[in-house]
């Protein structure tokens, strides 16, 4: 979590996404993004548009949200803030939560991987090996005998 | 047959037609082989690949991609001899990687020219010309449709699987582990991803990370011999009977006696004991099993623990032996990795009751409950599991503690912790327990004393249990207020019951699927950990990441990061140098997949990058060296240590490309090696 120091004034710095769009926000917002963090410091000029080449406009607004939310130490107990979490995972398609994913990778923002790689690990955890293969389209590429024989040596995946 | 049009003549020591001829220092300044092979007169708006945008070090980059496995030339035919050499050559590669945007096709793409070398008396080149279309390649590259970056991950079918396996071990790292089990069986990608040893260690990191809401146990069958297993989740805390199904374990030709209680348990894998007093280290979860040979050290065995050694990540079964004779504590200690048993120091410690009392493996030491020597009192005795000695663990500050699991558990006092006689252990909420196992008459009050910080003495507090008019056996702990624990009341005998924390209340579990009656083994978490600890060496020395083990101390500054056959051998080396390491060497595997066998080949010659080729007899190694900015084809004595150029005629272009390939190339031979 970023730590929010009263003394220095914030500074605000602009993020600039793939297609353009940009953002002003507070730079201890920003900083929660390792990534960023270490831009900032190889940076002469902290007025300049910060490009986050591979995160589009519409994605990158709602890293911004995440990351607002992280940033400020309100009263939010850590109650609050895991529900808080869970709201903003669930409002998410999936193609979204794929992009955000993507986006906290390159970004390493740990908390927001860690909530996403969750999301998504909670969606298929129920799900057989055609329901997974169905749902992100993979391709089975054993033999029914060679499926068979994974079944036959792994029976303690298919209990209950 | 070569098409020649004007725009088709790349570089040429004449000025009749075509481009402008270049000299060696200005094809250097343009950015090497491929930008001077690309040269071009479109309007810029209209070039496919610009020359003028490419440096050396891009361009390079760019062609290493499209080609994976390298641009070969050959020479097809040579037309006539000196001093006017001319032949006709082909460049060819399969598109296996992006170029530009455009995805790769997998074809073969080829290039056919022409060539004119004019040399003198002494073989030297005077000057060189080349004939060709650079349409043939471009437009090769350029087949398939242009994908936006953006959309590039998205080609492949799931999108999940077309990221880095770092991300996609994120995501698995939270599934339990039967849905690990299951997804193992959904593709050969997936099933490779997540039975190597990286994945399973960061699912266990992971799950010993998270709020333990789930816990299993198990549980031995008195009259079939059986193991099964329980599972308790989230969902049993609200329910008001809690209702479990057993899942039985079945272990070829291995059955349990009743008497297996209190296993010792570690990282999701258990120590149990056969009918046959076979020792067997099984994982529960995924009903692996490994037979331990018995210790020539234990003659006569009186308890076993199991535990993590995180310094050499091994897990270590540690066995407690009866001398016999002269009632010394003999401690033998199994490594899962090496497959072998050891004997260590003696136990200072008593450990003749341990039999009857549990084992508990806390961040790298396995706790008993034993008699300290000096005063024939209990203690914890604890068995540092990397420095193979026993140490106690400090008991004193329950006297003064005055911290607290809830709020409502009541604080040691001094006249309470002297009638506090514990004598058994329990790990609950990953803590180490100590409880008493039979109620004493001045007592009535039972509690459960708990270290929150394993060897912090101030961490003691004491967890307090309503004042059953029974004996208890705490087994876990679910989330923060539910116990699971066995109350073993005079009239009704010993059930299995679920206590809430901050309540005061007890529900009963009702077990399933168990068709005899039953005692409680111990508890375990679910995990994919195997107990064939020894297999993962087989498996890296397989992988890029092997151990090499024969390289003396420097090894920890070797830093591989390609590999190369030679003499039939897989070598390793690495394509930088780093300032830390001027002993630059080859590292060979001479058999392979066998980890002793990695011997190095020290290369003296060490200021540049290397990239070793084929190796000449034994003592002459093929390699490409880069003297300034040019790379060099020499042949290296790796006996004498000395260099040799090789000059080779008749080219100059996409030299560093052709590599190994050069030897497979149809006219090697009129290259004048």
């Amino acid at each position: 979590m970023a730590s929010t120091s009263t003394s220095t004034l914030s500074r605000k710095l602009i993020l600039k996404s793939s297609d353009g769009e940009k953002f002003e926000v507070d730079e201890n917002v920003a900083m929660q993004s390792q990534t960023i963090k270490h831009m900032i410091e190889d940076l002469d000029d902290i007025n300049s548009p910060i490009p986050v080449s591979i995160v589009t406009g519409t994605i990158l607004s709602k890293v911004i949200e995440y990351c607002k939310k992280h940033a400020t130490e309100d009263s939010d107990s850590d109650e609050q803030l895991k529900q808080w979490d869970k709201e903003y995972a669930n409002n998410m398609d999936l193609n979204t939560l794929y992009y955000l994913l993507l986006a906290a990778n390159y970004m390493e923002i740990k908390g927001l991987l860690e909530l996403i790689t969750q999301c998504v690990a909670d969606m298929i955890k129920g799900k057989s090996p055609e329901e997974i293969r169905a749902h992100f389209n993979i391709k089975n590429d054993f033999t029914p005998q060679e499926e068979a024989n994974i079944r036959n040596e792994n029976p303690w995946a298919f209990e209950n | 047959m070569v098409c020649l049009t004007s725009n088709n003549i790349l570089w040429s020591s004449t000025t009749m037609k075509g481009r402008k001829p270049l000299t060696l220092k200005e094809l250097g300044e343009m950015g090497g082989g491929y930008n001077g092979f690309l040269q071009t007169s479109l309007p810029e708006e209209l070039r496919l690949y610009d020359p003028t945008k490419e440096t050396r070090e891009s361009a390079h980059h760019l062609f290493r991609t499209t080609f994976p496995r390298g641009f070969a030339f050959e020479i097809l035919q040579v037309y006539s001899g000196p001093p006017v050499i001319a032949y006709k050559f082909r460049h060819w590669a399969y598109m296996e990687g992006p170029f530009k945007g455009h995805p790769p096709t997998g074809e073969l793409v080829e290039l056919f020219g022409c060539a004119i070398f004019e040399v003198d008396e002494q073989m030297r080149i005077i000057k060189v010309e080349f004939f060709y279309d650079r349409g043939e390649l471009l437009s090769a590259l350029t087949k398939g449709t242009k994908v936006e970056d953006s959309a590039a991950d998205m080609k492949m079918g799931c999108p999940f699987l077309s990221k880095t396996d770092e991300i996609i071990v994120e995501i698995f790292s939270w599934l339990p582990a039967k849905s690990v089990g299951r997804f193992r069986c959904a593709s050969k990608p997936w099933r490779s991803l997540l039975t190597q040893p990286q994945f399973i260690e960061s699912h266990l990191t992971r799950t010993k990370r998270l709020p333990r809401e789930e816990e299993s146990l198990i549980l031995v069958s008195h009259d079939s011999h059986c193991l099964y297993s329980i599972q308790f989740n989230n969902s049993h805390l609200f329910d008001e009977l809690t209702s479990v199904l057993a899942t039985k374990l079945t272990f070829d030709g291995h059955h349990f006696s009743s008497s297996c209680l209190h296993l010792a348990s570690c990282d999701g894998l258990t120590i149990v004991k056969d009918e046959e007093e076979k020792f067997l280290l099984i994982n529960p979860t995924t009903r692996e099993i490994k037979v331990l040979p018995s210790s020539p050290y234990a003659p006569n065995p009186l308890t076993c623990g199991l535990g993590y050694d995180s310094v050499n990540d091994d897990y270590k079964v540690v066995m407690i032996s009866h001398s016999g004779t002269d009632a010394q504590m003999l401690v033998s200690v199994y490594s899962a990795r090496n497959g072998t048993w050891k004997s260590v120091e003696n136990s200072p410690f008593d450990h003749s009751e341990s039999k009857y009392t549990s084992v508990v493996s806390v961040d790298g030491y396995i706790n008993w409950v034993a008699f300290r020597p000096s005063d024939d009192m209990y203690a914890i005795a604890a068995f540092d599991l990397e420095k193979e000695i026993f140490q106690e663990v400090p008991l004193s500050s329950l006297v003064d503690d005055d911290k607290s699991v809830l709020d409502d558990s009541e604080e040691f006092s001094d006249t309470d912790s002297e009638e506090f006689e514990f004598d058994q252990l329990a790990k609950l909420g990953g803590c180490l327990c100590a409880y008493p196992s039979s109620i004493s008459d001045t007592c009535h009050e039972i509690f459960v004393a708990m270290m929150k910080e394993y060897g912090v003495k101030e961490s003691w507090t004491k967890i307090f249990i309503s004042d059953f008019d029974a004996e208890i056996t705490p087994l876990c702990l679910l989330g923060k207020k539910q116990m699971v624990l066995v109350l073993d009341e005079q009239t009704t005998g010993e059930t299995l019951v679920m206590y809430d924390l901050e309540e005061r209340t007890v529900k009963d579990i009702v077990v399933h699927g168990i068709p005899d009656r039953f005692g409680v083994g111990g508890s375990f978490m679910e995990s994919l950990v195997s107990p064939h600890c020894s297999s993962y060496d087989s498996e890296e020395s397989e992988s890029d990441d092997s151990e090499i083990s024969d390289c003396d101390n420097t090894d920890e500054e070797f830093m591989f990061d390609d590999l190369v056959e030679l003499g039939g051998c897989l070598c390793a080396f690495p394509l930088c140098i780093s300032d830390t390491c001027h002993k630059l060497f080859v590292a060979m595997m001479n058999e392979y997949s066998v980890k002793e066998s990695w011997t190095k080949i020290p290369i003296y010659y060490s200021d540049s990058e290397i990239r070793p080729l084929c190796l000449l007899g034994k003592e002459q190694m093929v390699m490409m060296i880069c003297r300034r900015t040019n790379e060099v084809l020499v042949v290296y004595n790796m006996k004498e240590g000395t260099l040799k150029d090789i000059v080779v005629h008749g080219i100059r272009v996409g030299f560093e490309k052709c590599r190994e390939r050069f030897k497979k190339a149809k006219g090697v031979h009129s290259l004048g090696f």
